[in-house]
């Protein structure tokens, strides 16, 4: 009687837990597509920029610095976008799924983790190109927790699995 | 099997992680002694000199951004205690879903959120200006892992009571 309605409670808290889980991912995702518009918007304002990181290439002598600037400046933008989407499509999952714990979770996430390193590599590269110094934030760090996230998600798809069978 | 090999998994990873970050800190600590040492020499020295350090403040702005400024940093000093509390807690259990860690990403979560907006609050009052990051987007997002590290929890503790 007892362990029954210990189950009964724990699988009213994975409830109330899921429904937390999806209005918090609901929320952040709305927030994330108004901060995005907020931000295409103030990219056309003409802001001020207060470092000039940009590499003023000679059409006429060409040289290999350039080509890894053009390289590590492509792999920032593509890392970005790649990763808002990664953020975009995540948020949306979360949101939608029954269990936050599914294979495709734990692969976006992985993603996004490795789209933040890349911007990091990316943006190392180019500052210390452009300006001859090294600059180093914290994505890196981001990125290799967020890729820990995705094993532990990995983890908890298994234990998902392990409790349905059980139930 | 495959969830020990997982478990190994992020246990090196989190160890990964702590060093660097414990490494970033300090190399990001020494290279800002030397200006921090220099600020407080050429304030001291402006102030023995009689010079105003700033253009007659409101009060109101002084009365703000005191708190703004302690409120700043006491959230950046959760942000990096709960961080390392998370990353010691996933390289040490036997499972990365217990109660500690679920807590420390939850701390890390609101104190992201805090700092983000005591900064907006603090640039506000000191240039005028609007100025917000992404910071309390990814106190959300955190807030979120920590609700689904719960709900690991609760798997954790069925798993375990099955076997």
């Amino acid at each position: 009687m007892r362990l029954s309605e210990q189950k009964g409670r724990e699988s009213m808290d994975k409830e109330k837990l899921t429904r937390r889980i999806k209005r918090i991912s609901r929320i952040s995702l709305i927030a994330m597509v108004v901060y995005g518009a907020l931000n295409i918007c103030g990219m056309f304002s003409g802001l001020e920029v207060r470092k000039d990181y940009t590499l003023h290439v000679d059409h006429h002598n060409i040289q290999i610095t350039d080509i890894v600037y053009l390289a590590a400046f492509l792999a920032i933008v593509f890392s970005v976008v790649a990763g808002f989407i990664t953020a975009f499509m995540l948020l949306n999952e979360l949101g939608r799924r029954r269990t936050p714990f599914t294979l495709k979770i734990s692969n976006l996430l992985r993603n996004l983790g490795a789209y933040m390193i890349i911007t990091e590599i990316g943006k190392i590269i180019c500052i210390f190109i452009a300006a001859r110094e090294i600059r180093v934030d914290l994505f890196w760090f981001a990125g290799l927790v967020l890729y820990a996230f995705s094993l532990v998600f990995r983890y908890g798809k298994d234990l998902q699995k392990l409790s349905d069978e059980t139930l | 099997m495959e969830n020990e090999k997982l478990n190994s998994k992020i246990k090196n990873i989190s160890r990964i992680s702590v060093a660097g970050l414990i490494a970033y800190i300090v190399i990001a600590a020494y290279a800002m002694f030397p200006d921090a040492k220099q600020g407080f020499i050429d304030g001291r020295n402006a102030y023995e000199n009689g010079e105003e350090l700033m253009n007659n403040p409101a009060v109101w702005k002084i009365l703000l951004a005191f708190p703004c400024a302690i409120a700043m940093i006491t959230a950046l000093v959760i942000t990096i205690v709960a961080g390392l509390q998370l990353l010691f807690g996933m390289s040490r259990g036997a499972s990365p879903f217990t109660e500690k860690v679920s807590k420390a990403i939850k701390n890390m979560g609101v104190s992201l959120i805090v700092f983000e907006l005591t900064r907006a609050l603090f640039v506000y009052i000191s240039d005028e200006s609007v100025e917000i990051g992404m910071l309390w987007l990814a106190g959300l997002v955190l807030y979120a892992f920590s609700l689904v590290f719960r709900y690991g929890t609760v798997l954790q503790k069925e798993s375990d009571e099955t076997l």
